[in-house]
């Protein structure tokens, strides 16, 4: 129970201090100046985006077992839809996205219903072909689409919002971070409603085995196709709305890297968590931001050592404790942990800036060009997500942050489960 | 009550040339315990997925309770009153017990509330008793309480007619004694059973009735002491006629054969 109350107010407050994020310098005045800029609402909008994203593809993986690669294709179909209802028809944004949400529903009731007889890795297939032939046709499209230029598209609200107190001009960022902001809340939180009612239950037990749903009285085919309309418009809503905060849409948008990027998001979330895998998506874009800085060679020689040889450190003290026969209580594991850690950032920091340079001219003996000062971060941060995501479906199949989730809302059950299951089998052999 | 009645009229299914199931017809009247035997490929996962509506038949019909269910979806067959196991353990694994038996019940009540389904599930449970395992993953369960919880499924679905494919296959003989006595006591409840077994002595003992299959056709339909003396099943079954066929098919009490099983485990 106490669990469950943690989770609740860490919930509440974040979105608190999310909502209050753009007022930020009006509430408290003596914050650092450049703490809070155009670009951290916009990173942070297009972070809501990517979590209603990961949360739909994880309602469609993780609830309804359908692997699909299409998604990032439907919410383009949503800006594409509403981008040019705009050139061609001079249509409102609020117009256009709602026929781009009903267009992306439109195609995924026909994908739904193609896709029905498919399993698991043809699925994926398909769903790829889907996306790719969407991205090519728009590609080839010049005349209507704008081709690989993409399309231009109004401002979200062309002519700025007047609240009457005050005015946002088009390109101000702090309406659409709203916009985008309650979007996120009201989408996953339907999409958590949904979960919690038949509808997520019938998907689960889809997941799990078809033909034992069906037998057991679940309108398969109705479910099925009813995930990929949801979850589809859902996808077409948020692409329409980020196309028009962005302004243009482009085929690069929606090229297999950004898809493979929500899935990352909703893997390293949980994707049989509907709001973790949201997190997952905020955390992920954010980072891939923070990671775009180059860095220097010496800080990453210097965290990549520090990694290395605290986990070394750590390993050593375990043997050393196990030969000697002490047995480590969890309080004892901690400090080697903290202890490993300390130790290997001071050793790392004094020796990092000489390695550095140490392997800067052994390379420069093979290879006659001195290793560059930074590192160059644009492509190593994809990499660098890459190998998490790789690690963490070796490891930890439920994502990164579901099970601290589920550990956290657990606490207390644990001992209660145990004292029943106890209880039934000191029963069962008190009948015996 | 309403009256149960099941008829399969010329049912057949052909697999390209093979013919899985040939001019089948029988008929359930009541609350039965019927067995369903026959050699390995004689057709009786074949006859079970055409009555539940996963195989479209080549030719005949089904009515059940006088309801035409040949030709129609497997949920609809199972809303209309037939449910199935399969004959491997098909729980949702990365479901709780509970999820388990809430996806039948609230499936076959489009309109309960999830409460009154909740509570339902808490009566099978405590029949199966399985109060304390309630909220585990049915992926933590053992095989033999996986067939259970299949059973349970059943209960919540609710349907006239219940076939059984396999039950007691590897199944630990405490468990099988529990399955027998939800089999028997579910069936003087006024349900009809099905069961499809390689486990002669129990499906002999439990059964009032047995339908023989063999290549695809019914080759006796009677009550076991019947189906015993039978000269075709004799010879179908056993491969050839034998003076001791008796002792190959022998009678034995179920809860007998527990109990010496389970000393020995």
């Amino acid at each position: 129970m106490t669990g469950k109350i943690i989770l609740w107010i860490l919930g509440v407050a974040g979105l608190v201090v999310l909502a209050l994020l753009p007022l930020a310098y009006d509430i408290f005045p003596f914050l650092p100046p450049g703490l809070l800029n155009d670009y951290t609402l916009h990173v942070l909008i297009v972070g809501f985006y990517y979590a209603i994203l990961a949360s739909s593809w994880s309602l469609l993986m993780g609830y309804a077992g359908q692997f699909s690669f299409a998604h990032m294709a439907f919410a383009s179909m949503g800006a594409y839809a509403s981008g040019m209802l705009g050139m061609f028809l001079g249509t409102s944004p609020l117009t256009g996205i709602i026929a781009g949400t009903l267009l992306a529903g439109f195609f995924g009731l026909i994908i739904g219903l193609l896709v029905l007889r498919l399993r698991s890795t043809y699925l994926a297939l398909f769903t790829i072909a889907f996306a790719e032939i969407f991205r090519l046709g728009v590609n080839a499209e010049k005349d209507y689409t704008g081709g690989g230029n993409g399309l231009q598209m109004d401002a979200l609200f062309p002519n700025g919002v007047d609240l009457g107190f005050y005015q946002f001009d088009s390109v101000n960022k702090i309406p659409p971070y709203y916009v985008m902001f309650f979007l996120m809340i009201i989408l996953i939180g339907l999409m958590v409603w949904l979960a919690g009612t038949r509808f997520g239950l019938f998907l689960k037990s889809i997941r799990e085995d078809e033909e034992a749903a069906a037998a057991l009285g679940v309108n398969v085919v109705r479910y099925k196709v009813l995930v990929f309309v949801i979850t589809s418009m859902i996808a077409g809503l948020v692409g329409a709305v980020r196309g028009h905060y962005i302004t243009i849409i482009s085929p690069n948008d929606m090229v297999i890297l950004w898809m493979s990027l929500v899935i990352t998001m909703a893997v390293l979330g949980g994707i049989e968590n509907l709001i973790a895998a949201g997190i997952g998506g905020i955390v992920v874009f954010i980072m891939l931001e923070f990671l775009r800085a180059d860095f220097a060679t010496t800080t990453v020689m210097t965290v990549t050592l520090t990694i290395l040889l605290s986990i070394g450190l750590y390993q050593l003290v375990m043997v050393v404790a196990r030969r000697s026969g002490r047995v480590m209580k969890n309080i004892h594991k901690t400090l080697a942990v903290a202890g490993a850690f300390v130790v290997a950032l001071g050793v790392s920091a004094a020796i990092a800036s000489p390695l550095t340079t140490l392997i800067s001219y052994t390379y420069y003996d093979f290879s006659g060009s001195l290793l560059p000062e930074t590192i160059d971060m644009s492509d190593w941060r994809l990499v660098i997500f890459g190998l998490i995501l790789m690690l963490t479906l070796r490891f930890s199949q439920n994502g990164l942050l579901y099970p601290i989730i589920q550990r956290v809302s657990r606490t207390g059950k644990l001992s209660d489960t145990v004292a029943k299951r106890d209880a039934a089998r000191a029963m069962a052999e008190a009948e015996a | 009550m309403s009256q149960i009645h099941l008829q399969v009229n010329n049912l057949s299914k052909d697999f390209g040339g093979l013919r899985a199931v040939n001019n089948v017809s029988f008929e359930v009247n009541g609350p039965e315990l019927i067995g369903m035997i026959g050699p390995n490929g004689a057709g009786k996962t074949t006859l079970t997925n055409l009555l539940d509506g996963a195989l479209i038949p080549s030719g005949g019909t089904i009515y059940l309770n006088g309801k035409r269910i040949d030709g129609i979806k497997p949920y609809q067959v199972a809303r209309a009153g037939l449910g199935r196991t399969f004959q491997v353990t098909r729980s949702f694994r990365r479901m709780t017990v509970m999820e388990n038996l809430l996806v039948p019940g609230m499936a076959l009540h489009t309109t309960a509330s999830r409460k009154a389904q909740e509570k339902k599930a808490w009566e099978v449970l405590e029949f199966l008793t399985f109060e304390h395992l309630a909220n585990e993953y049915a992926r933590s369960l053992s095989g033999g309480q996986q067939k259970l919880l299949e059973l349970g499924r059943l209960l919540m679905l609710d349907p006239d007619i219940i076939i059984l494919d396999e039950p007691f296959a590897g199944v630990h003989p405490k468990l099988m004694e529990k399955i027998y006595e939800y089999i028997t006591t579910v069936n003087a409840r006024g349900k009809a059973f099905i069961l499809i077994s390689h486990d002669m002595d129990t499906i002999f003992t439990l059964s009032k009735r047995l339908l023989v299959l063999n290549f695809g056709s019914l080759i006796a339909d009677g009550t076991p002491d019947e189906v015993r003396q039978d000269p075709t099943v004799i010879e179908a079954y056993l491969g050839e006629e034998d003076e001791e066929y008796g002792t190959a098919m022998p009678v034995v009490d179920v809860h007998q054969l527990v109990e010496e099983e389970g000393d020995a485990s």
